[in-house]
């Protein structure tokens, strides 16, 4: 078979893939390129850029409040991850059991999906205000007022209060995913787990888990690259702040990027390089979840 | 033959450049919302100034301070600046960096004396005016006569005074004086005009080129020192980082806090959203100071300023409607409209606020910068400001940081 024809089978797939392939590269790979290129150089898109070679890289390993970034989103992704896929399992679970309003409770939790991250942050912003807000006058109401946090401007509370309205907002996205993947998991399978003995939390761990896994596998990285990128509820609601208390990776490259409210420099070279960080992290956090996803598929085949 | 190509190429070359000539557009950008089409006086305005300019169209676009920043800093990386725009704190890297036309070019002595002075410096870089002051604005302490009457208490003259009242607001179940903080630059606003009460010269330590002056010297570290006492002493409101302007001005509305710390521009906003018991009862006061003779310094200056930009194609345009723009007749319309600290002396009269005009007449005597424009400064001061806020820092050590931080952003 001589060159041209060893090609021919490729040729009508290749034109039917080009026009997206060329878009991608286009609006995708030639951007990551010229930020790969970026992080290499400082600019301040004023002056004309210097190459600094790995200088960003080296001040990056050296930079306290990127590393308090860094631990801000792991510390976020690890919860959103653990609760945005733990909780709405369970709660698909009990709605799947065949509960009564079912669909009223999936339609409940499913509202928040559809308002948008800035305005539900702002929302929060304002429940969670120490002093007049809704959250802390019904804790002051119901006799709590000693034990009313600052919420937001709290720097060992703004944390755990940007979770809560994550998962407050995540919840019924996942909860669809699981309860659709519940729906495919044969009813007889729960009924030969019955008939031997299993009760209901062993019916869950033995069949439902196993059995709605990839399911869960994409829960779980889509969660994991959420929290790694995670940036406009935390931007509206705190900016980073108290003082980088909730800084993620996110809100340092925009402050570095761009600045907000007043910030006067633009260090470019180096928000790209802290947006190359992101990018490898979250290759290689969904690369290892994929690998563990796959081994247990494996590992699944072989006991059966 | 030669002569008919040379009337060929000149009326092709004619051709292109007519329609041009006759329909220029004038991108004007700002983040005052006021300044688009809709607004009587600023229609009037650019009506004024297309009838004087026939074939000229002024096209104004208004981005939301929010993303004001971050857009310019997207022009500016893409070379795609506007003729005419406010470049808030980039203003003056902008015209280091040659951007901006140096208005001293172009304007003689005169044109500068009719605006007031601390708004002015604050554009002038180098001596060179970058920027032109829009509006003005001058800092106060806003009281609600009603509850000062209450607890009795006089609007304090003094910091000392201020933190000595504090039991008396809070036995009475108020706040003593409210501001917010969440997004970060109202603390700079309160902070830094302190750092002139103790003797610190923010412009020099924004400039950061002097020798031996430095972000933790003595100044700064004490007002520091005050801006954490006045903190800890219970002035302010609770979980202050946690806090936006709006809602720091509904506890002023709803009775809950006795004083509210303000700009110049905020009557404006107390006549659109504040309750009746605050609009019938707040009178406005100068911040307090250390002494009972010592100046009130506030901050002063000038949030918006315009600039032209020195490579777009419509450079002399711009100037020109930037001379319009500052016309007495012409500004006195935005002056009435806006009803905010005029920066042009001339347009005082056409606030017809009295408070406003009382906060006019300190820019004389306790003005002091409040805006940081150097790399790395803002960023850095107000970092700082929500730690010596929240307690998480000593004074000497915040300062210290400033200074560090100021040093890295410059680095790279």
């Amino acid at each position: 078979m001589n060159a041209p024809s060893r090609l021919q089978p490729f040729i009508a797939p290749g034109l039917f893939i080009a026009p997206a392939a060329i878009a991608l590269i286009l609006t995708t790979a030639v951007p990551m390129v010229d930020a790969v290129l970026l992080s290499l150089q400082r600019w301040n898109a004023m002056t004309p850029a210097v190459w600094t070679g790995f200088d960003n890289y080296v001040r990056l390993a050296q930079d306290e409040t990127f590393f308090r970034a860094l631990w801000h989103t792991f510390y976020f992704t690890v919860c959103t991850v653990i609760l945005q896929t733990i909780l709405p399992l369970l709660i698909a679970s009990l709605l799947n059991s065949g509960i009564r309003g079912s669909t009223v409770f999936r339609t409940l939790y499913f509202m928040p999906v559809i308002i948008s991250l800035a305005i539900s942050g702002l929302l929060w912003a304002m429940l969670f205000e120490p002093n007049f807000g809704a959250i802390n006058s019904l804790l002051r109401a119901m006799g709590l007022g000693a034990y009313t946090p600052l919420w937001l401007a709290g720097t060992n509370s703004v944390m755990p209060s940007v979770i809560i309205v994550s998962v407050w907002q995540s919840l019924g996205f996942y909860l669809v995913i699981f309860f659709a993947a519940l729906q495919g998991v044969p009813k007889d399978l729960y009924e030969a787990a019955t008939l031997d003995g299993a009760g209901a939390w062993s019916r869950f761990m033995n069949v439902t888990v196993p059995t709605i896994r990839p399911v869960i596998l994409i829960v779980v990285v889509l969660n994991t690259i959420n929290g790694i990128k995670v940036f406009d509820q935390i931007w509206v609601m705190t900016a980073g702040g108290p003082n980088y208390a909730s800084a993620t990776l996110g809100t340092y490259l925009y402050s570095i990027a761009f600045g907000a409210m007043g910030a006067s420099n633009s260090r470019l070279g180096y928000a790209a390089a802290i947006a190359i960080v992101i990018l490898v992290l979250s290759i290689v956090v969904s690369l290892i979840q994929i690998r563990i996803g796959r081994r247990r598929d494996l590992d699944a085949q072989i006991e059966v | 033959m030669k002569r008919l190509k040379a009337i060929a190429a000149s009326a092709v070359l004619t051709a292109a450049a007519f329609p041009a000539l006759a329909d220029t557009t004038l991108h004007v950008m700002s983040w005052q919302p006021a300044y688009v089409a809709g607004t009587d006086y600023w229609d009037k305005t650019v009506a004024g100034f297309e009838a004087e300019n026939p074939g000229v169209k002024v096209e104004s676009n208004f981005v939301a301070f929010g993303q004001y920043l971050p857009t310019l800093t997207a022009m500016i990386a893409a070379g795609s600046l506007p003729d005419v725009f406010n470049g808030g704190t980039k203003t003056g890297e902008l015209g280091r960096s040659g951007h901006l036309v140096n208005f001293k070019d172009v304007y003689d002595a005169a044109f500068f004396d009719q605006f007031y002075a601390g708004p002015l410096r604050q554009y002038t870089f180098d001596d060179k005016p970058y920027g032109l002051p829009d509006m003005a604005q001058i800092f106060g302490v806003f009281a609600n006569d009603r509850i000062m009457k209450e607890v009795g208490v006089e609007v304090p003259n003094t910091w000392d005074e201020l933190i000595a009242d504090v039991p008396k607001f809070k036995a009475a179940g108020y706040i003593p004086l409210s501001w917010g903080n969440l997004t970060r630059n109202t603390c700079p606003d309160f902070f830094l005009p302190l750092i002139a009460q103790y003797g610190g010269d923010v412009y020099a330590l924004d400039d950061h080129t002097a020798p031996g002056l430095s972000w933790d010297s003595k100044p700064v570290v004490d007002a520091l020192d005050l801006l954490q006492r006045l903190s800890k002493a219970g002035v302010f409101p609770e979980g202050i980082n946690g806090i936006d302007d709006p809602q720091s001005r509904q506890l002023a509305y709803q009775g809950r806090a006795a004083m509210y710390f303000g700009g110049s521009w905020t009557p404006g906003i107390f006549a659109q959203d504040g309750t009746k018991d605050w609009l019938d009862n707040y009178s406005v006061h100068k911040v307090p100071a250390l002494t009972p003779d010592g100046i009130h310094f506030t901050g002063d200056g000038a949030g918006e300023a315009w600039s032209v930009n020195a490579d777009g194609p419509n450079k002399d345009l711009a100037l020109k409607f930037i001379a319009y723009l500052y016309r007495p007749d012409v500004y006195n319309w935005r002056a009435k409209g806006l009803q905010s600290f005029p920066s042009m002396k001339s347009a005082v009269d056409q606030i017809d606020n009295p408070k406003v005009r009382t906060m006019i007449s300190w820019i004389a005597t306790d003005s002091a910068n409040h805006i940081l424009f150097g790399p790395g400064s803002w960023d850095a001061v107000s970092n700082v400001c929500q730690s010596a806020l929240d307690g998480s820092i000593s004074p000497a050590d915040g300062a210290k940081k400033i200074e560090a931080d100021v040093m890295a952003a410059r680095s790279n």
